[in-house]
């Protein structure tokens, strides 16, 4: 097992290769000068030379990125154009509410949708399949934004219950964080629980035409039992491999809800520096993003291996 | 004599489907005493298995109905037996092995769990002390080392071991009643037999009475007490073994016997197979079904329905031949 996760770290290495390269590229075949498109139509001469410097850009092309990888496997992102603050420092800052907002929310989905998956398939024709497959398509076929500012309205504005925007850190205490999330969460899991509601229920519908469904029952197993243990077990892989996909795009995907509830996390970052042309947090965000894709992927390889004992590393 | 352990009363199985429903399994009855091995045989498709699972309650239902006089198991209709009182007597008194070692266990779960589960769940005895009956079973059904084996899971078992592994997990709690439907056709032809004989010394000690499917009339010879035969759903004879085997009354029982009689011969190259297929259920059938097929056709089997009629003590057949009409109609 050990052996096994090693392999794949591993084999990472050529993927964010190839990510680094492309990141690195991205600033060199920028049509024109990339210091004139960085510096913007407002920018004086001397600030455009500033930007070319500090940039190294007057250096060869495959210098420049030898230098630069360098930097970046020693941590050292370069300092935000922006801001001149260290782009390691800007994303550790803005790292914690992103990421706690991804787990819940991934959280809720999975312990709404999960039941409701397996109940709608294990009663295809029952209440609960029809709420969720009706739920499903409006949970895909509704924006973000318009769940968020629905929320917003009733929970926040009308009864109270929770801050209409405003992020409580993690070092004034847990559950003020988790309290100044829940709206947000609520709002973007209801894709997710659309997303692993419908892909339990597939798999779970294929596991129950299984002959060893038909062996549990036949020993007289109660149906509890054969869903949880026998059931959901066999249809854990597709289930667990939405929840990581889901994940990593919610990782990617939180920009519109950290500026729907004024939430100051990674999404926010890359709007602002995306808009800023501040190419070095860009940079360091889309290798970061990169990153956290193919841990997430391994993570769920792994998980496949402890589900199910056919599956060989 | 006794009540039968097992009383099937005129079972009707039905595909239901849009425009009214197909019988699959007509009118069948039969019994079956404790400790008594019935074997059931007829060609595929015939509605051997659907009959098994009518009994322990797994049909389909969203698109299988049996309906009847009932279907009686010590005492009680399972027929009219709510699913909660099903579920507690199957694993229990009832049990089943099917036809497919390979899938029928779960892929995810040590094989000694998923006979230890259904200890617990009916007697509700401690994890520990099912774990130690498991592996005491697999031990019973021959799996040599059977305290290591109890926790590999079945992709690590031979299609023998899985067998054997079904058969402990149906034999656990000593079921009155076991139903084997063609639990040796997917094994290897050389260990068909040592499984079979396996299965039949743990019943025999454990006093199980068996339902035991076959299209395999050797496997009748070895294991029956009595025989029925299905034809199209149908009851077409029904006979202790011996009496089957040297007076076989309905065509089609003795087509099925001189198929495996020149199988015998190894100087016959071809067999006599009985020509023709088994016809496709229909909701309008007149007369004899295998009266297409029959050799010995007379008119009357295409208008008129053959009922079992006895041929001998304990013997029945349905056929026109020997057993003129009287006065009853189809
Ligand atoms: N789920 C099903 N849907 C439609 N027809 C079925 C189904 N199961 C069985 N049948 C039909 O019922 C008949 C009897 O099937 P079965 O009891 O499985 O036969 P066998 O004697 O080979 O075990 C066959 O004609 C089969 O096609
Ligand atoms: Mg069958």
């Amino acid at each position: 097992m050990i052996a096994y996760v090693l392999g794949r770290l591993l084999a990472a290495i050529p993927v964010l290769s190839a990510v680094a390269a492309f990141v690195f590229l991205l600033l060199s075949l920028v049509p024109g000068d990339p210091a004139v498109v960085i510096a913007g139509d407002l920018a004086t001469p001397e600030q455009v030379e500033a930007i070319r410097r500090s940039l190294a850009l007057d250096r060869p092309l495959v210098e420049r990125f030898v230098t630069w990888l360098g930097h970046m496997l020693t941590g050292d992102f370069g300092n935000s154009l922006f801001s001149g603050i260290a782009v390691s420092e800007l994303i550790v800052q803005r790292i914690e509410p992103t990421l706690v907002l991804a787990l819940m929310t991934i959280v809720i989905a999975v312990t709404v949708a999960v039941p409701l998956g397996l109940v709608s398939a294990y009663h295809p024709t029952g209440i609960v399949a029809r709420l969720t497959m009706a739920g499903a398509v409006l949970g895909f076929s509704l924006p973000v934004f318009v769940v968020a500012f629905g929320l917003v309205y009733v929970f926040a504005l009308g009864l109270g219950w929770f801050p209409v925007q405003s992020y409580v850190p993690l070092s004034e205490g847990l559950a003020g964080t988790l309290h100044s999330l829940v709206l947000p969460a609520v709002a973007v899991s209801f894709l997710y629980i659309a997303l692993i509601a419908r892909v339990t229920r597939a798999a779970v519908l294929e596991v129950l035409r299984e002959d060893y469904v038909r062996t549990a029952h036949a020993k007289g197993l109660a149906a509890r039992l054969i869903l949880t243990r026998h059931v959901l077990r066999n249809a854990a892989v597709p289930v667990i491999t939405i929840i990581g996909i889901g994940f990593a795009a919610l990782l990617g995907g939180v920009v519109v809800t950290e500026t729907v509830f004024s939430i100051p996390g990674l999404g926010r970052l890359t709007a602002d520096s995306i808009l800023r042309r501040d190419y070095p947090v860009v940079q360091a965000l889309i290798l970061l993003f990169s990153t956290v894709y193919v841990a997430v992927n391994l993570a769920v390889d792994i998980a496949y291996v402890l589900v199910d004992p056919r599956i060989r590393y | 004599m006794t009540a039968p352990l097992l009383k099937v009363e005129d079972l009707t199985i039905s595909l239901a489907s849009d425009g009214g429903s197909l019988p699959l399994v007509k009118s069948l009855s039969f019994e079956i005493a404790a400790g008594e091995t019935l074997c059931l045989v007829g060609e595929s498709g015939c509605g051997k298995s659907l009959t098994a699972l009518a009994i322990i309650g797994l049909l389909n239902r969203r698109i299988m109905r049996a309906s009847g006089g009932g279907i009686f198991f010590e005492g009680r209709d399972l027929l009219s037996a709510d699913a909660e009182a099903m579920r507690r007597l199957r694993g229990d008194r009832l049990a089943m092995v099917f036809q497919e070692p390979m899938t029928s266990l779960n892929p995810v779960q040590q094989v000694g769990r998923q006979i230890s589960e259904v200890i617990v769940e009916h007697r509700g005895t401690s994890e520990r002390e099912a774990e130690r009956e498991a592996v005491r079973l697999l031990d019973l059904v021959r799996i040599p080392d059977a305290a290591r084996r109890a926790r590999d899971f079945p992709h690590q078992l031979s299609g023998g071991m899985r067998q054997r592994v079904m058969i402990a997990m149906a034999l656990a709690l000593r079921p009155a009643l076991l139903i084997a439907d063609e639990p040796t056709t997917a094994l290897d032809v050389t260990i068909q037999a040592q499984v079979l004989a396996l299965m039949d010394e743990l019943r025999r000690e454990f006093g199980t009475a068996l339902l035991l499917i076959t299209h395999d009339l050797g496997v009748v010879a070895e294991m029956a007490d009595r025989v029925l035969v299905l034809y199209a759903g149908r009851a077409v004879e029904e006979a202790p073994v011996e009496q089957l085997f040297d007076q076989p009354t309905h065509p089609y029982t003795r087509g099925l016997l001189d198929a495996i009689r020149q199988l015998l011969k190894p100087d016959i190259e071809r067999l006599a197979e009985i020509p023709g297929t088994v016809p496709v259920p229909a909701k309008l059938d007149r007369g004899c079904s295998f009266a297409e097929r029959c050799g010995l056709a007379m008119p009357i089997c295409g208008e008129k329905r053959p009922v079992l009629g006895p041929r001998g003590s304990r013997h029945s057949a349905a056929c026109w031949l020997g057993h003129l009409p009287v006065e009853q109609p189809a």
